[in-house]
């Protein structure tokens, strides 16, 4: 209001030129030049670390991270952005952009009810009063969809699941009815069926509000969704900015053809080793298992059942994968097998043996037969202990006796394998080899590692138990599409060597149709279709598996 | 090495090898060496534990060498901080009874330290009726005023410098607990610890590698706090009466004595009331010098400040 721009006519709402912006001494962006015309959207892609995110923040005037310079110019309708002022800055944050952030469970103030989170920007921008400003919070929660918005007014955060808050946020961004909207990775942490929802709302948003959207995200197939321009990021630059249509026929850059070709995608060419034979007998055996948590609430205790009447099975060299929404009881499954968790009924046997409630050195023997990789492999490794220090624990919980960090052969346990400390070195450079690492790693520290070569060692500690089932829990969901894929790839390729056994747990269908033999379907605790993976997606028996399906991001823009 | 210390490799993918346990200690020290109080108070302590253990042979006078006709006689060439009522020498009682209440200090925090810790982290860890137990009983400590408790236990032992440094202990054991406690909830649920009990890991080798030197951070910072304010207990102790007996020099009973000659003989009370004050800040500024270099995102805004 305060720096009226010349406002031309058919000029770009948001436009972005010769964008550099410097974090901490490291350049970040190098030359971004964008633009958004009027009701149209722009979907910005690229890697973790592409400078996606610092991109639209700068530009919009939200980056204040210490040491950050910014040179190049933005306007947001014909208004400058950087190197306005705080305030001009608050009256064009509220009235002209909204914002929508990724994760929805920390976005919302959880001290305050919807109502208030909804009508502050409008009282403040719009200069409603009270009662105007609670019309138009119902208006909004309508527009988003959710259901019964009059009690909900009343509700605070905590009462709404992950994909209605998003819809809050959704809500909340579009207050002051904003001419821009814009999204980082909204519907990344949200469930397959949750994300078709909030593409479809906000695609509909857009029409109707003559709205432009800016959205970013690390997914080519949501982008191909939402966005009508696609620009792709690639270490701070825009390699490529055209429409969406040639991005995805006449891909110009080999950045671009990268991407394209790493996604995952339903269908594609598998090349599994044949599962075993179907008289085998099931190495790992789950029937009829029960979970229960305790919850405490302010009511009191409250059960909660995680599993129910789970019965699933998996062979040799077979993968088994497990999909649905979050809180359906995939990793509850996994919790079980690893011994964090003890279920209330049913039983697990590995090879005829009931390994429930196991204790002492069959314990430890379980244990080590029944490996797991984690989700995120940021945190799955200590950031104090060296690669070395890591396999060296593993080796040790197999029975190894030594230590890999110096070449100095310690004393033998009773219990040993081969017990000398070179050996011991020696096998855990042998593990890195088996991940394609080379055995430098093994003096290195998680810190020093990239995302895939942490999920790499992941795999080689637990290789290193020398096990015979792994459980791999969302192991692939939290890295980059190129290295997601070279993970899975060599993933199979341990499998086609060791005849492992692979539970995969995921929410990303088609990563699990690219691995898996067999597929089950869980939702709320329950394994409500299992087939051969071929067969479950070709003719799912299940309205909720074709709901799954269909919630897919198609692979190419319609 | 210096550009390329912990933290800054993280962004920056794989870097060359650099982060071996040596170099990331050795960086720490350096950043705490940097911030200019943490230095400061580090130089500080350095002087007082130096004064503290050469004391016996620094010191001009023995500290119980009576002169009465030189008694309560004002700084001067011959008794730099002057004398007391019996004309004993201030400076030589100030410097050898830092000497006690370093060694009460120390004694003292180090046993709530290896108790409150060794509770806390079972506590923690277990979870379950005993973290109820521990906790509970922690809690019970912790309502009683420290004073009074230590006042309790030095009755119950008589007055004696074990009996101090056993209060003193005991009253700070819940502090650790506590801390021990809070670190080591929120770490087991770290997936590299999780990891670690999916493997078979024994639970006292997960305690040593991973619980132990993740909590090490917040009950460093704890132990400086606590230093700090067990020489201000062991002065109250011994201002009370209770704590180090006459006629050996203790500040908290310098203090006491210079009660009735304020008005005569000021630098009876500002002398050792200023070693207490010196002591205790700088403890305080190496432990909030501590903290910042142990947190992570505080760090990496001290190495990014540094850089520049």
């Amino acid at each position: 209001m305060s720096a009226q721009g010349p406002v031309r006519p058919g000029a770009p709402l948001l436009e972005v030129r010769d964008l550099h912006v410097t974090l901490s001494g490291k350049k970040i962006i190098d030359g971004v030049s964008l633009s958004v015309e009027r009701g149209r959207s722009l979907g910005i892609v690229g890697e973790s670390g592409s400078g996606k995110s610092v991109t639209v923040l700068s530009a919009t005037g939200l980056l204040d991270a210490p040491r950050t310079e910014i040179s190049g110019t933005a306007a947001v309708d014909g208004r400058p952005v950087i190197g306005a002022s705080p305030q001009a800055l608050r009256q064009l944050h509220g009235p002209s952009v909204g914002f929508v952030f990724q994760d929805p469970a920390t976005s919302l103030n959880p001290l305050l009810t919807l109502e208030r989170q909804l009508t502050e920007g409008p009282q403040t921008h719009l200069g409603l009063t009270r009662r105007q400003a609670r019309s138009r919070a119902l208006e909004l929660l309508d527009a988003v969809g959710l259901p019964d918005p009059e009690s909900r007014l009343e509700a605070y955060p905590h009462q709404l699941s992950g994909g209605q808050k998003q819809r809050v946020m959704i809500a909340v961004a579009l207050a002051c009815d904003p001419a821009l909207l814009v999204a980082d990775e909204p519907t990344t942490a949200l469930d397959v069926t949750t994300q078709a929802q909030i593409l479809q709302l906000v695609n509909d948003l857009k029409r109707d509000r003559d709205m432009s959207v800016v959205w970013i995200s690390h997914d080519l197939g949501v982008i191909g969704q939402i966005a009508d321009d696609v620009a792709v990021l690639y270490q701070g630059q825009v390699v490529e900015h055209a429409p969406v249509k040639d991005i995805f026929d006449a891909p110009q850059h080999d950045y671009t053809r990268t991407l394209l070709a790493a996604r995952p995608r339903l269908g594609a060419a598998r090349d599994l080793a044949a599962a075993p034979a179907g008289d085998d007998a099931p190495l790992l055996q789950i029937s009829d298992m029960t979970v229960d948590f305790e919850l405490r609430t302010s009511t009191g205790k409250k059960t909660v059942r995680a599993n129910e009447d789970v019965t699933l099975h998996v062979r040799r060299g077979e993968t088994l994968g497990i999909v649905g929404e979050s809180g359906s009881g995939k990793s509850t499954i996994a919790n079980v097998l690893t011994g964090l968790v003890t279920p209330v009924s049913g039983e697990v046997l590995l090879e005829g043996e009931d390994i429930i409630g196991v204790k002492g050195r069959t314990a430890r023997e379980v244990r080590r037969r029944i490996a797991m990789v984690f989700q995120d492999p940021y945190a799955a490794l200590n950031p104090r202990r060296s690669v070395a220090a890591s396999l060296a624990e593993a080796l040790g919980a197999a029975g190894w006796r030594g230590s890999v960090r110096r070449g100095v052969a310690s004393r033998d346990g009773n219990r040993s394998r081969e017990g000398s400390a070179a050996s011991m070195r020696d096998r855990g450079a042998e593990l890195l080899e088996s991940v394609n690492l080379d055995g430098s790693f093994l003096d290195r520290y998680p810190h020093e590692l990239s995302g895939g070569q942490r999920q790499r060692v992941c795999i080689a500690r637990a290789l290193a138990l020398d096990p015979e089932v792994l459980i791999l829990d969302e192991s692939t969901a939290s890295l980059d599409v190129s290295i997601q894929s070279q993970v899975i790839e060599l993933l199979r390729r341990l499998q086609a060597e060791h005849g492992f056994a692979y539970l995969f747990i995921a929410h990303d269908l088609a990563v699990v149709e690219q691995m898996s033999h067999r597929i089950a379907v869980m939702k709320d605790g329950r394994v409500v279709e299992e087939n051969e993976a071929t067969e479950l997606y070709r003719a799912p028996r299940q309205q909720y598996t074709r709901d799954l399906i269909a919630a897919i991001p198609p692979e190419r823009p319609s | 090495m210096s550009q390329l210390a912990p933290g800054a490799g993280a962004a920056s993918g794989p870097a060359p090898e650099t982060g071996t346990p040596g170099s990331r200690r050795a960086s720490a020290w350096r950043l705490l060496l940097s911030s200019p109080t943490g230095a400061a108070g580090l130089v500080v302590l350095a002087v007082l534990i130096l004064a503290a253990v050469t004391a016996r042979w620094l010191a001009p006078y023995g500290p119980n060498d009576i002169d009465v006709p030189n008694a309560l006689a004002p700084p001067s060439g011959r008794n730099w901080l002057g004398t007391d009522e019996l004309g004993r020498d201030v400076f030589s009682r100030v410097l050898l009874a830092a000497e006690v209440s370093l060694q009460v200090a120390l004694v003292s925090v180090a046993i709530a330290l290896v108790v409150g810790v060794t509770f806390g982290v079972i506590a923690g860890y277990a979870g379950g009726w005993l973290d109820l137990v521990v906790m509970r009983s922690a809690d019970v400590l912790f309502a009683f005023p420290i004073l009074l408790l230590a006042l309790a236990i030095v009755a119950i032992q008589g007055p004696a410098i074990s009996s101090v440094m056993i209060a003193i202990g005991v009253v700070y054991t819940p502090i650790f607990a506590r801390v021990a406690r809070a670190s080591t909830l929120s770490l087991r649920q770290e997936p590299y610890v999780q990891a670690a009990r999916t493997m078979g890991v024994p639970t006292w080798q997960i305690l040593l590698r991973h619980i132990l030197p993740g909590i090490s951070g917040p009950v460093t910072v704890q132990t400086s706090i606590s230093l700090a304010f067990a020489i201000l207990s062991e002065a109250a102790l011994s201002f009370l009466g209770l704590g180090v007996q006459p006629p050996n020099p203790s500040w908290g009973r310098m203090l006491f004595d210079a009660q009735g000659f304020l008005a005569s003989a000021w630098w009876m009370a500002v002398f050792p009331g200023l070693a207490i004050l010196v002591t205790v800040l700088a403890f305080n500024l190496v432990g909030d010098a501590v903290r910042d270099v142990l947190d992570p995102r505080q760090r990496s805004m001290i190495e990014s400040r540094r850089k520049r």
